[in-house]
């Protein structure tokens, strides 16, 4: 079974993200056209329901961590770099 | 302050829909439920002002006038937590023996049977051993011996002891010995006495799940514990004893005996944690017991603890008190699990019974198992230590930089296991979805944001972290 999920969406990388968290008994691979994201799910259709759902769920999940992030990214790299630095010279 | 600046957070939804935050200070705030994270965080609209305040004094926002300086206290924060984790002292463990009594079901280490010979250190190597020991680390020392069964190596220990405080001095150093009691008698107690040496004893999780898998051939472990126990504690004191607990399937029903058994002892703490799969604990064992199996004993037990406390009853139960502690960033949280960078080789020390050296106890565990020779970082006949593998495994436990980690809420608290995840998938990062690590301690964590929702709970939490 196929889940397409268009690219306008999710970022590539909320995309891995939410893929990475999903749970081991769903079997998935990742290919993808011009305009979509295509999971291959080797399950049954019940299991692709749940797939779908819990799928969904961890996207919206890092879709609001990537927008909240994004205006605090730099600085986060900022601060631990200046850590770092400091615990260096210590 | 309406208007305002949000700083670094990472957050996690919970179960009952709240939403925990945290930062890189390592503070940490619940909201109502995701709606608020949207509210303050994506959208700046939070008008509430006590909340307001509340993050702005936890470092989650910020106002434009004092952006620098609450970037200077995260930032300094930040830096005295991995700096707190990089310097926290190191335990050194001896193995003066591979030969061991019992033949548990889930031993990591292999153990040989107590009559066989060539699988002991030999006093001849003491010398060396303290030469090396104090290379490699200052005082106060701590020495923890482990076996197989150390007690038949108590000649060793013994000579050790003497030389060591001829050498360091009796006020620096503390030496605990692991062992499952069996083969406590007389002269032992009596030579203890007046000394620096406590001991660290197993007690499962019930009678029936202790003598099934600590086997002896007189099948009576269990009571050999209990009555030993007893003994040390008239003879020695109190706070010469302490207990780990290992949760097998065989003990999940166990919760109520192992508190009784506690009580009945007179002891006023534990240590209580699933069954790991290193080196050659069975791994059918470790499978068989999954963290969501562990999770409902653990909060069954947890629940009948705290309601000890609360009915007067002293109880503490340390391994959810150290995930406490790290979620409050406190001072005496160091635990070699839960560090990052990894407690492995900096926090610990392992001197095997051939003079071999590893990073940590798990480390000769998987060495034993699987022959991985640059697990081995040195030899007490030489103090140069072979760091370039180690290094390596170091360098991976920054979990602020790690798949999976780098998005956790739990990031400030948790650790970085890189030995457990060499083992079970080949790397020292490994795969976090998958991980037992992750999942037990997550949940943990998860369990005390669950348990500190009720205030009483939390008093008595707050109540440990004294003792
Ligand atoms: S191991 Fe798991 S719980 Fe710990 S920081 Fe990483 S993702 Fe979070």
């Amino acid at each position: 079974m196929i889940l397409s999920l268009s690219k306008k969406l999710y970022s590539e990388l909320v995309f891995r993200k939410a893929l990475y968290w999903l749970k081991s008994e769903y079997q998935w691979t990742m290919e993808e056209n011009e305009g979509e994201w295509l999971i291959k799910l080797n399950c049954s259709q019940e299991d692709f329901v749940n797939c779908n759902y819990e799928l969904h769920k961890l996207l919206n999940d890092y879709s609001l961590r990537e927008k909240i992030d994004s205006q605090t990214d730099d600085l986060k790299l900022a601060i631990i770099r200046k850590a770092l630095k400091d615990l260096s010279k210590e | 302050m309406t208007n305002y600046k949000s700083l670094p957070i990472k957050f996690r939804e919970l179960k009952d829909g709240r939403t925990v935050i945290s930062n890189l200070a390592n503070t940490y705030h619940v909201l109502d439920n995701i709606q608020s994270l949207r509210d303050a965080f994506e959208l700046g609209q939070c008008t509430d002002k006590n909340l307001l305040n509340e993050l702005e004094q936890k470092l989650f926002i910020t106002s434009d006038a004092d952006f620098e300086s609450k970037v200077h206290l995260t930032t300094s924060a930040f830096s005295k937590r991995i700096n707190k984790d990089l310097t926290s002292p190191r335990l050194i463990m001896i193995v003066p023996t591979l030969r061991c009594d019992h033949h548990c079901s889930y031993c990591q280490v292999s153990r040989v049977n107590a009559d066989l010979s060539g699988f002991d250190l030999q006093s001849s190597q003491i010398p060396s051993l303290i030469n090396y020991i104090t290379k490699i680390e200052k005082p106060p020392y701590k020495i923890e011996f482990q076996g197989g069964e150390p007690l038949l190596a108590f000649d060793f220990i013994q000579t050790f002891y003497e030389q060591f405080e001829i050498e360091v001095g009796k006020e620096n150093f503390n030496i605990v010995i692991a062992t499952s009691l069996s083969l406590i008698d007389e002269s032992i107690i009596n030579w203890c006495r007046g000394k620096n040496v406590g001991f660290s004893t197993s007690i499962d999780a019930g009678k029936k799940a202790h003598n099934k898998h600590r086997k002896l051939i007189t099948k009576d472990s269990f009571e050999l514990v209990q009555k030993n126990i007893n003994w040390i504690h008239h003879e020695l004191g109190r706070e010469k004893i302490g207990t780990v607990t290992t949760v097998t399937r065989d003990g999940l029903e166990g919760y109520d005996e192992l508190v009784d058994t506690h009580l009945a002892l007179g002891l006023i703490g534990m240590f209580v944690r699933p069954v790991s799969s290193y080196g050659f604990a069975e791994e059918k064992q470790a499978k068989d017991i999954s963290i969501i199996d562990f999770m409902v004993f653990y909060k069954k037990l947890i629940s009948r603890i705290l309601n000890e406390n609360l009915s007067g009853t002293p109880l503490i139960e340390h391994f959810l008190l150290i995930h406490y502690k790290r979620l409050l960033n406190s001072p005496s949280a160091a635990y070699i699990d839960l560090m990052a960078p990894a407690g492995y080789l900096k926090n610990s020390i392992l001197i095997d019974y051939t003079g071999n050296v590893f990073g940590s106890d798990e480390a000769r565990m998987v060495y034993r198992k699987y022959g991985a020779d640059e697990l081995i970082i040195g030899h007490i006949n030489n103090t140069e230590l072979n760091l370039e593998h180690s290094t390596q495994l170091l360098a991976h436990s920054f979990n602020f930089d790690v798949p999976g980690c780098s998005d956790c809420v739990y990031q400030g608290s948790c650790g970085s296991d890189p030995i457990y995840h060499l083992q079970d998938f080949g790397e020292p990062i490994g795969d976090k979805s998958y991980s037992r690590f992750c999942e037990l301690h997550k949940s943990i964590f998860d369990f005390i944001f669950e348990l500190i929702r009720d205030q009483k709970y939390k008093n008595v939490l707050d109540g440990w972290l004294n003792d």
